[in-house]
């Protein structure tokens, strides 16, 4: 018989359930009929969320009520041949019950602010289809009971990663930086991989929550640990492999924030918090991620005070935040890197969503200190209620919404005008075979030679590709 | 009389491309031909219900004595025919509904039909004379297309490379064999009975073993004998060059004939065959990484995911085999889808050259997102069917040779990035403005059939990945007998 709290632990499974099968209903509409209304997509996305962050609220609460103590939750064999099994499983624990909270909040409230910030950008279905495989890997990431499904929620998560980088995949630098992304990304999953597979043969499995080190050689144990750094500082952009972070700030606003300000950036972290009964046998890897997370926290610290752009020194900015995260790991102190990493992803994401909004931020800041109204809010504004006042600004940062609006003339100008010479040229052929019809024999020949030369208009050549 | 399941199998195609014949309408045609395939996948469906996966190793057969019983044909299922049956009636279905009309006619069609059939004669054979003449038999349809037409000196030259390598050493390999056995006093030496022939001394043995594993190699495109698959799949034939890549008898070759029935030499030979394989995934990796066509780019990667095929199935483990079957099945499904899309590409802009292409995503963002999903399909992407066989194939290794694993964790990182770089150069970011660039606005998205048959095979590479278990139960029987084979040792 299951006590409440292991019941509430099993209704974690929800929340990276609902937004796979959110994707799921979403993707499959739009490749077999057409593109969902804004409204369906970002209500079913925002819905599914909900749903996740309720299930993880119960998962954390569990947690809670046995005072910390872990819930392992058995899912039973993915598939089984021979004598190898591939076991699923969640563990809840503290950290990755705070995570998991964490992470539902964020994403919900990054899906909130994208239906506004990306309204009637063209890739609004791809944004919300990849925001959901994010919340799908990263929640599964999070709750993994053992290294393999681990495994799995971090592919998920760096895939919808590198596709967001190219989210603007009209122009060529997103396009660049998103492969660049990739490639870091791929090699360095190797050693999560490599760390899975020796970990499985050390005899121990790759149960998250029954790593029993006690009786493995410190070599085995230092070369799990290393494997999983490799993939660590790939993920999370360590030096001297951090290079990708500032160009995968092409990407949209919003997803910059929620995997390089807020939760992507952390998964190495996470995973070496993961991996923290292994890196208590080897001293020496403990020393590498060490050396690593300083170096990056110089690199980056340097780097980021002489930015020009607001996202590429909040990149910098947190890539040294996340080495000193890997210090704290590296020296044992766990339970601050946790605590860390949260302070860190809120205030992150914050900024990140309000970098598009910095210089009205700083005539803020710069107003107070002088002792003055800021401008957005002088007396005139000041008589105007909130909501108007908000309405207004949104406006004016859309630019008054110009560009929409000439879009709406100019659009159905254009469809008219290709209708129109669709039409002309029909009607053209058909005053040529009239001619040609109506010609005598003797003039034939001539005027077939005065065609002749119109083959070479770009007309022809577009008919002739048909 | 009662007539066993197979030869319905092998017939309903055959008769279908004989008839055909006679139909000189490509339209028609191409509807009965689609009748025909949609007749096999409901044969294929039909034996895998009637297929008990805890009963005896081979099912559903039966023989035909021929020559007073000195010689019978002999037909018959195991579990990993019946996987492979299925297989094989998806890729002729997806290929007759989806393949550009430009690119297959009427001849197209009874091509495809006949090297199903003929694929589907290698899968149900039971003995070794129905299986040498369904293997050649394979060629046929596609060497006949290609006499039609005007071949540039590399297709020639890709042709003879499959025709004579894929064929030849099969034929040296089975003469020499029965001869051997013949001599040696057996009474069928042309059946799958590993008896007589697990007798015969080590060196005739190894020299058989060559032979055969030879023509697999060549079949399975392995490097250095891969150059005819990236050939063809850039320039055609496409309705037989699917089925050829799509179904993978090489499997067959190996597990059927070569493992069972040559044991001593196949514990030598084997470790040769892994460093092939391993070398090949690499190295079509590493090709795949810089092709400009993409057609020749999903041909190196089937090239690459052939070579990690071959190492599970060297590796003689029940995870290693079974992980080669996975691979070769998700390869095939996906290979198949992939091939089409660029095929329809190609119709639709005249080149799939990447230098060309650019921005596709703009105008046809169904075609793009369809070749993005098989793709990360054929590379082992959580959640697909190639992520069970990697798994599979990787833990199958992993206790013997480490090495080897992380070597072929290494090819897969390299198959993605090939992959992910073409997908990024083709379909993505400004459309190329170099000479004879394709005019924006000129590639129209995916036809509703072709959309149907996409969406479905994704469908099947995502479902097999999620519940993979009952496509392993079926397998089970056939790899434990090959892995079986490897026990004592």
């Amino acid at each position: 018989m299951l006590s409440l709290p292991e019941i509430a632990a099993r209704a974690v499974i929800a929340a990276p359930a609902l937004p796979a099968l959110a994707v799921a209903a979403i993707g499959g509409y739009a490749l077999l009929v057409r593109n969902p209304r804004e409204s369906t997509t970002a209500g079913i996305t925002l819905a599914a969320l909900v749903g996740s962050l309720i299930a993880s609220l119960l998962g954390a609460g569990a947690i809670l009520v046995r005072g910390g103590e872990p819930i392992h939750v058995p899912l039973g064999a993915w598939f089984e041949v021979g004598g190898y099994s591939f076991h699923t499983s969640l563990h809840l624990d503290t950290t990755s019950a705070t995570m998991l909270v964490l992470t539902t909040v964020i994403t919900s409230l990054v899906a909130r602010f994208s239906r506004s910030y990306l309204h009637r950008e063209a890739g609004f279905t791809r944004f919300f289809l990849l925001l959901g495989v994010f919340a799908a890997g990263m929640q599964l990431l999070v709750a993994a009971g053992t290294f393999d499904i681990l495994f799995a929620g971090w592919e998920l998560v760096g895939l919808s990663s590198v596709l967001l980088v190219a989210f603007f995949h009209e122009r060529t630098a997103p396009v660049r930086a998103s492969l660049r992304v990739f490639v870091v990304y791929r090699l360095c999953d190797i050693g999560l991989l490599v760390g899975a597979a020796l970990l499985h043969r050390a005899g121990h499995g790759s149960e998250i929550g029954d790593l029993h080190f006690e009786q493995v050689a410190p070599a085995t144990a230092t070369a799990i640990s290393l494997a999983f750094l490799l993939a660590a500082m790939g993920k999370s952009a360590q030096f001297p492999l951090g290079g990708w972070l500032p160009r995968a700030m092409e990407g949209p606003t919003p997803s910059s924030a929620l995997f390089y300000g807020a939760l992507s950036v952390h998964a190495g972290v996470f995973l070496l918090l993961r991996a923290a009964p292994v890196l208590a046998r080897a001293p020496i890897a403990c020393a590498v991620i060490v050396v690593v997370g300083a170096m990056t926290a110089v690199v980056g610290t340097l780097c980021w005070r002489v930015q020009s752009d607001a996202k590429s020194a909040l990149a910098f900015a947190t890539t040294t935040q996340v080495g000193l995260m890997f210090v704290e790991v590296g020296l044992g102190f766990h339970r601050v890197a946790l605590v860390h990493m949260v302070a860190h992803a809120s205030l992150r994401t914050w900024q990140m969503l309000r970098a598009p909004s910095a210089l009205e931020d700083a005539d803020v800041v710069r107003a107070v200190h002088q002792g003055r109204m800021p401008v957005a809010a002088g007396f005139v504004a000041g008589l105007a209620p909130l909501r108007l006042r908000s309405f207004v600004y949104r406006l004016a940062l859309d630019r008054f919404q110009l560009e929409a609006f000439e879009n709406a003339i100019v659009a159905p100008v254009t469809r008219i005008a290709m209708v129109l010479s669709l039409h002309e040229r029909r009607f053209t052929q058909l005053l040529e075979v009239a001619a040609l019809a109506a010609a005598l024999p003797g003039r034939r020949e001539e005027s077939s030679k005065r065609a002749a030369p119109d083959a070479g208009t770009p007309n022809a050549g577009q008919e002739s590709q048909r | 009389m009662n007539v066993p399941l197979p030869i319905f199998a092998i017939g309903l195609p055959l008769l279908t491309a004989i008839l055909l014949g006679a139909v000189p309408d490509p339209k028609r045609a191409r509807l009965l031909g689609t009748t025909a395939a949609l007749g096999s996948l409901a044969l294929a469906l039909w034996a895998l219900a009637r297929f008990v996966p805890a009963g005896p190793h081979v099912q559903l057969g039966g023989a035909l004595p021929l020559l007073d019983g000195r010689l019978a044909l002999v037909v018959g299922l195991d579990g990993a025919a019946v996987a492979l049956l299925l297989l094989t009636a998806i890729v002729a279905l997806a290929t007759l509904v989806a393949a550009p009309r430009l690119a297959l006619g009427r001849g197209g069609v009874v091509a495809v039909l006949a090297t199903a059939a003929a694929s589907v004669t290698v899968i149900c054979a039971r003995d070794l004379v129905l299986l040498a003449v369904g293997w050649l038999a394979t060629l046929v349809p596609g060497a006949i297309l290609a006499r039609r037409r005007q071949l540039d000196g590399e297709t020639r030259r890709a042709h003879i490379a499959l025709n004579v390598g894929g064929s030849l050493p099969l034929i040296a390999g089975i003469v020499l064999l029965a001869v051997l056995l013949a001599r040696s006093g057996a009474a069928q030496p042309l059946s799958l009975d590993p008896g007589p022939a697990s007798r015969l001394p080590l060196t005739w043995q190894l020299g058989v073993f060559a032979l055969l594993v030879l023509a697999a190699l060549v079949r399975a495109s392995v490097v250095p004998f891969h150059a005819w698959l990236p050939a063809l799949a850039a320039r055609g034939p496409l309705g037989p060059l699917v089925v050829l890549a799509g179904v993978p008898l090489s499997f067959v070759l190996l597990s059927r004939v070569v493992v069972p029935l040559l044991p001593a030499a196949s514990a030598h030979g084997l470790p040769i065959v892994a460093w092939i394989g391993l070398g090949s995934s690499v190295l079509g990796a590493l090709l795949a990484v810089v092709q400009a066509d993409l057609r020749r780019v999903v041909g190196n990667i089937v090239v690459s995911q052939s070579g990690l095929a071959l190492v599970g199935l060297a590796s003689l483990d029940t995870q290693g085999v079974t992980g080669s079957l996975l691979q070769s099945i998700t390869c095939g499904l996906a290979t198949t889808g992939l091939i089409l899309v660029a095929w329809s590409l190609t119709a639709r802009t005249g080149t799939a050259d990447v230098s060309r292409l650019g921005g596709i995503v703009r105008e046809s963002p169904r075609l793009v997102a369809v070749w993005f999903l098989l793709g990360f399909a054929s590379v082992g992407f959580p959640g697909t069917l190639g992520f069970v066989g990697e798994d599979l194939l990787v833990q199958g290794i992993l206790d013997e040779h480490p090495v080897f694993a992380a070597l072929l964790l290494l090819a897969t990182a390299l198959n993605a990035i090939a992959f992910l770089r073409s997908f990024h150069r083709a379909f993505l970011g400004p459309r190329s403005r170099g000479e004879m660039f394709v005019a924006e606005g000129a590639v129209p998205d995916l036809y509703p059939r072709e959309r149907a048959t996409a969406f479905a095979l994704v469908v099947l590479v995502v479902l097999g990945g999620l519940m993979p278990q009952p496509l392993l139960d079926l397998a089970r029987t056939s790899v434990e007998a090959v892995a079986h084979v490897s026990a004592p040792h």
